[in-house]
């Protein structure tokens, strides 16, 4: 029984490890477990001595985990299923391991289990932690004498690894072609972002996301420079409306599929959510990504046709104006609110409200303008924290408590716009975020969300307004962080202008690698067939070309690796010869017992050797004698020493 | 294998059935000029092997049967007064030959046992203020019945350490017990018996065992057996003594292959024999010889 538990291959074994640890989100919970609990059964088997289970056992577990996996994904082709049986695999590999054997098949297996994960994930930080692991994989596929000796030696070996990884990785990934899309659209057991909309806003639901520093997304503007209070992102309009909740339509119709745009304003790379919407800036006319499928409703809503499984590279371009808005739109927005279960009175003095606004206005935008007044002069506050009011209603927001996060406003507005008649709809979304100057683009995170008002204007046309600007104009200003910061007192006014400059380190560093993690992601997600030819064509290259090239680079590789090896194991001889004999007598099965001398090794094959090869014997007997001269009497000259390796090989030859 | 002790292997044969082996063993022993210990029951042809050995190599043999009231003068020999003379005179006592046969060595209380220690390592005994040479070679083959038996003083470690091998003998197989009871008297076997050696050329084997090679792959290999033990809880650790006897027994038995060089497998021969006393201490060279065979399944040959 072999008690080796890596022993020499303590890095292998923390690769591996760190592997599987890394692919846990992305598994179902049993193969985690699983394949985490051959890991520990191994490392009791080697503290209390116990023996390492045989083969037949690890086999039949090995087949068993693939029947399970089958039976939970229905299938064992792509990434979850793959991830899944490689991890159960590498557990067993490494419960079997005995010997270097068995080494160079794991090690297969950690590089199927980083690189499964590096490539699928679109994420910076997978490829800083990915690389020392392959650069230790790609180490224990070397001669195991390299590794032997001083600590600092394997350090500096373990750094010109590094080194030769990192040109290695670039040519694999600029030649090997990407799928775009998951191999087989198979419903996946993975978790997905939690950002997204629900369908319904009730007051309260949006303030709750305030404490959430998710990011949504990231964008990207080319030609237009906004302000800050003008990014207003729209995922969700909401028609219909109880009081202060609001819920959208379930009415499908009205979408059609929307092309990519000609020319692109903004990008957006959007995080994998719950939800399917797609998140436009006012004013978006088209949206369009890789691999996915956008539709666009006659007000132009922008939706995904499925979940967003993992992270979307959108490109939008800003349009003109808005169509006219269709009779039976304005009919499905004019319903004024059911107020039974207000009293009379309270009926009443909102009647008196909403008279007073309408007598002064004629026109929608006026009606808005008489709102928003209303809101600014009569002492409406903003807070952050309302807590969850779900049965608020509408006269106690306005006449009694005077005070709520944005969705109250918007609730609140919408209704007074459908009292007075005028078609209006809430829209939630997001608005701000932080701008990245390093990488010129925007962080918008969950916190960000926000919802406002759309009212029917006089030409037909949805208009947006957002009742916050009057009671906070600081929240629209600066951005929900900025705001926070000053209603809470967080920051000092010093260290708010520092924020807002970019200028003190930390946030300096945040930003730096924000913005580096944002160009992987995008070129990453951006690379496709085209871009890969696009790559080829400005070295020169055809596509036959290109992979010759790569054989011709895997070829030298292989041959400076022989060529080191050769080095490694200059001085024995001995060893060498072995080989020679051991890899001819592979071919019968007889290779040299580890605890076997010589001579019992060569009286073993004598006696087993086939009938046929019978007439070799003589021939063994003489390679084995040089063999052993070499290895046991005094030492040869090297030049002798040569003379014999040369000869055994010759004899071998013809074995 | 040299034909000298081919020779010297067949003639003992005919005497001692089915024991090949292990006058092979105490051959090389011999060459060592090492001691043997042999663990056995009466009765399984200990004596007779030994005194075939003396015969064949034409060994000055003399017997001691070991009693618990031995005294170590007994087997040293004493000095006695000569009033003519008015002087001591040294008589040696049976130690003083060339093949020694301590026959149950374990019986003898352990003052007389430790007498030997001293002629077992310097090859030459003190008595009064006098020290005396023992007789080139000299080889001392101990007997020793199992610890079970009654009536015994198990052999203290230092001095197990002193034998270079320790090995049973064993009940001959079915057809050699059977040939042995049809057979004529082994005595008269043992008489009718040629000297094959002479002690000067056995001295000259010696000399020329030592100088067999020892290769580091050999030396590399030795060592792995040794740590084996030491950094394994279950086996008592070897000590670097052992690894000498072991790498001096292997030589010897190469030479008597008529090699110049030590091989792997002449290290695996003569394991067991050299490491079994050690490894198997107050248990017995049976269990010895167990442990031992699993160190050497345990352990690489290094290539």
């Amino acid at each position: 029984m072999s008690r080796l538990l890596f022993k020499d291959y303590l890095g292998l074994a923390i690769c591996i490890f760190t592997s599987t640890l890394l692919l846990f989100p992305d598994v179902p919970i049993w193969c985690f477990s699983l394949g985490i609990l051959f890991w520990l059964w191994r490392l009791f088997c080697h503290v209390f001595d116990f023996t390492i289970p045989s083969r037949k056992i690890t086999g039949f577990l090995s087949f068993l985990a693939l029947a399970v996996i089958l039976m939970d994904f229905r299938t064992l082709m792509g990434k979850e299923p793959a991830a899944s049986f490689i991890i159960i695999l590498s557990g067993l590999k490494a419960l079997e391991f005995s010997d270097d054997t068995e080494k160079d098949f794991l090690v297969l297996l950690g590089f199927f289990l980083i690189s499964s994960k590096f490539l699928f994930s679109y994420d910076l930080m997978y490829l800083i932690l990915s690389l020392p692991i392959y650069a230790i994989l790609t180490m224990n596929l070397f001669p195991h004498e390299w590794l032997k000796g001083s600590r600092s030696a394997a350090l500096k070996y373990l750094g010109k690894v590094i080194l030769l990884a990192i040109p290695m990785a670039a040519t694999m990934f600029i030649m090997l072609p990407r799928i775009t899309k998951t191999l087989l659209e198979i419903p996946s057991n993975s978790r997905y972002g939690s950002s997204g909309f629900s369908d319904t806003v009730s007051p309260g639901s949006i303030s709750r996301l305030s404490q959430n520093n998710e990011v949504v997304m990231r964008v990207e503007l080319f030609h237009n420079r906004f302000n800050l209070s003008e990014l207003y992102f729209s995922g969700l309009a909401l028609e219909k409306a109880n009081q202060m909740n609001w819920t959208a339509l379930r009415n499908e119709d009205g979408f059609t599929l929307s092309e990519a745009p000609s020319e692109v304003d903004y990008h957006v790379v959007l995080e994998p959510h719950y939800k399917n919407q797609a998140f436009s800036l006012k004013g978006t006319d088209s949206m369009g990504a890789e691999g996915l499928r956008i539709y666009r409703d006659s007000n132009y809503n922008f939706k995904f046709d499925t979940y967003l499984e993992k992270k979307a590279f959108i490109q939008a371009s800003l349009g003109g104006a808005r169509p006219k808005v269709s009779e039976a739109i304005i009919n499905r927005n004019l319903p004024e609110p059911e107020l039974s279960t207000l009293t009379s009175e309270q009926q009443t003095q909102l009647h008196d409200l909403v008279k007073k606004i309408t007598d002064s206005s004629r026109t929608p935008e006026q009606v808005s303008k008489a709102i928003l007044n209303y809101f600014g002069s009569n002492r409406f506050t903003y807070t952050l924290n309302p807590g969850e009011q779900p049965q608020l209603n509408l006269y106690d927001f306005l006449f009694k408590y005077k005070t709520g996060y944005c969705e109250h406003y918007a609730a609140a507005m919408a209704q007074l716009f459908r009292l007075s008649k005028i078609p209006a709809r809430v829209i939630v979304g997001y608005h701000g975020g932080e701008f990245n100057p390093l990488g010129n683009f925007w962080t918008i995170r969950q916190k960000d969300a926000h919802a406002w008002v759309e009212f029917i204007n006089s030409q037909n046309r949805w208009v947006p307004v957002d009742p916050v600007t009057v009671v906070a104009p600081q929240r629209i200003e600066l951005g929900f962080n900025m705001y926070n910061s000053i209603v809470n007192e967080l920051l000092t006014e010093e260290e708010i202008k520092n924020k807002l400059n970019g200028t003190d380190t930390f946030s300096r560093l945040s930003m730096w690698f924000d913005s580096v993690n944002y160009r992987w992601s995008t070129f990453l997600l951006e690379y496709d067939f085209d871009k890969q030819k696009d790559i080829l064509r400005r070295f020169n290259l055809s596509l036959g070309n290109a992979l010759i090239l790569v054989l011709v680079l895997l070829f030298t590789v292989s041959v400076l690796i022989n060529l080191f090896q050769r080095r490694g194991i200059k001085k024995n001889f001995s060893e060498l010869c072995f080989e020679e004999i051991n890899k001819w007598a592979t071919k019968f099965d007889l290779q040299k017992k580890e605890t076997e001398g010589p001579v019992t090794w060569l009286q073993r094959i004598a006696n087993a050797l086939p009938e046929r090869s019978k007439p070799f014997l003589p021939d063994l007997e003489k390679a084995f004698s040089l063999w052993i001269n070499l290895a046991y009497k005094p030492t040869l000259t090297p030049a002798d020493s040569k003379k014999s390796l040369n000869e055994i090989r010759k004899i071998m030859k013809r074995g | 294998m040299k034909s000298i002790f081919q020779n010297v292997v067949k003639s003992a044969s005919e005497v001692i059935l089915d024991k090949d082996e292990e006058t092979l063993l105490a051959l090389t022993c011999i060459l060592s000029e090492g001691h043997l210990l042999i663990e056995d029951v009466p009765g399984v042809g200990k004596t007779t092997l030994v005194q075939a050995l003396a015969k064949l190599l034409d060994f000055k043999f003399s017997r001691i049967q070991f009693t618990n009231d031995l005294l170590p003068s007994d087997i040293i020999g004493n000095s006695i007064y000569d009033p003519e003379k008015k002087e001591f005179n040294f008589f040696e006592g049976p130690l003083f030959s060339h093949l020694v046969l301590a026959d149950e060595l374990n019986r003898a209380n352990p003052r007389t046992q430790s007498a030997l220690l001293q002629a077992m390592e310097e090859f030459e005994v003190s008595q009064d203020k006098h020290t005396y040479a023992l007789p080139k070679p000299f080889i001392l083959i101990a007997t020793q019945n199992p610890k079970q038996q009654v009536g015994t003083f198990s052999l203290p470690e230092s001095q197990l350490d002193r034998f270079l091998m320790a090995f049973e003998l064993n009940y001959a197989n079915k057809d050699s017990e059977l040939k042995i009871f049809q057979g004529s008297d082994a005595r008269l076997a043992l008489k009718n018996l040629k000297t094959l050696v002479s002690k000067t050329e056995i001295v000259m084997h010696q000399d020329n065992a030592r100088k067999v090679f020892v290769s580091p792959l050999i030396a590399e290999y030795i060592y792995e057996l040794l740590n084996f033990t030491r950094k394994n809880q279950s086996y008592p650790p070897l000590s670097t003594r052992s690894g000498l006897s072991l790498s001096k027994a292997a030589k010897s038995y190469a030479y008597i292959q008529d090699r110049d060089h030590v091989i792997p497998e002449d290290v695996q021969k003569v394991f067991v024999a050299v490491m079994g006393h050690r490894l198997g201490l107050s248990e017995g060279v049976k269990i010895g010889k167990k442990l031992a065979e699993e160190i050497l399944n345990g352990t690489k040959v290094p290539v």
